[in-house]
């Protein structure tokens, strides 16, 4: 085999593992998380997730895979903004997966490039740089969408970049404490 | 090593730290004396030896197959990890 079609097949499996990933998650929050949400705090609004799972998935991709994640990503954000957004006529815009992706590597990318500071406080671990880099991206993230909300409303404004913030960092951390108790149980299962 | 594994292994000791960090997880009193002693004794570099380790006032008690127990242990806990320095017995001592 080349070495060409070797990273495209490495590619390609990266590909289905991010967008699965993604895609899972996206489910997740529209079978699970929303209607719980509309439940409990029946007055919140229904476009925003309170635990919004993907965006763990987005920083994780970040983290690994740096600029190669929106490319790997943007398949499976616009197939699910698609299914869940422009098909129910929740009315957000059409670049916002592309925009949350973008927030989302530029939110890791600041927090990786003062991580002299938050290294002192942390030390080695990664885990906290990612924590830090999901509350940059979801301030971007939700600095990017809400312009596409605000009319004009420095109210709605302020009140749509805390609510994403909200969702999006108590997602990333309910994400990754699935993901640690389903290591958990894998290795319960290893032969 | 395939770069998926890699990045699986690193993403499982990335959530093992976040996990003792937010106490989600516990060390036994052997594998707390051990992993304290390590602290305590790692150079500049971050790598410390077996021997010394053996010889810390936390572990003096331990008996061996316990000590070397919790030894790899806290090593398959990622909180200490082979230092390539030599083939055994020299660790590099990770952060919590």
């Amino acid at each position: 085999m080349s070495s060409l079609s070797i990273i495209a097949s490495k590619e390609f499996g990266n590909f289905l593992i991010v967008s699965s990933a993604y895609i899972v998650c996206y489910t997740l929050v529209g079978g699970l998380v929303l209607p719980l949400q509309t439940v409990l705090f029946p007055e919140f609004t229904k476009s925003i997730s309170l635990l919004f799972l993907p965006h763990g998935v987005r920083i994780l991709s970040a983290h690994y895979f740096g600029w190669k994640s929106i490319p790997l990503l943007l398949p499976a954000s616009y197939f699910m903004w698609y299914l869940s957004v422009y098909a129910t006529g929740i009315p957000i815009h059409p670049t916002q997966p592309l925009i949350s992706l973008l927030a989302c590597i530029l939110g890791y990318k600041i927090a990786l490039s003062i991580y002299f500071i938050f290294e002192r406080f942390c030390g080695k671990q990664k885990w906290k740089i990612l924590i830090f880099g999901g509350v940059f991206g979801s301030f971007l993230n939700g600095f990017g969408n809400s312009f596409f909300y605000c009319e004009g409303c420095a109210l709605t404004f302020s009140h749509y970049i805390e609510t994403y913030m909200l969702g999006d960092i108590l997602g990333q951390l309910a994400l990754m404490l699935l993901l640690m108790y389903l290591l958990k149980w894998i290795r319960l299962f290893k032969v | 090593m395939s770069t998926a594994l890699e990045r699986l292994i690193s993403l499982k000791i990335l959530l093992e730290d976040m996990e003792l960090d937010l106490g989600l997880t516990s060390l036994s009193s052997s594998e707390k004396s051990v992993y304290l002693a390590a602290q305590s004794l790692k150079s500049d570099e971050g790598i410390v030896e077996t021997k010394q380790i053996m010889a810390h006032l936390f572990t003096k008690n331990i008996s061996r197959p316990t000590f070397f127990r919790a030894l790899s242990k806290i090593e398959a806990k990622g909180l200490i990890r082979n230092s390539g320095l030599k083939v055994m017995g020299s660790f590099e001592v990770m952060d919590v």
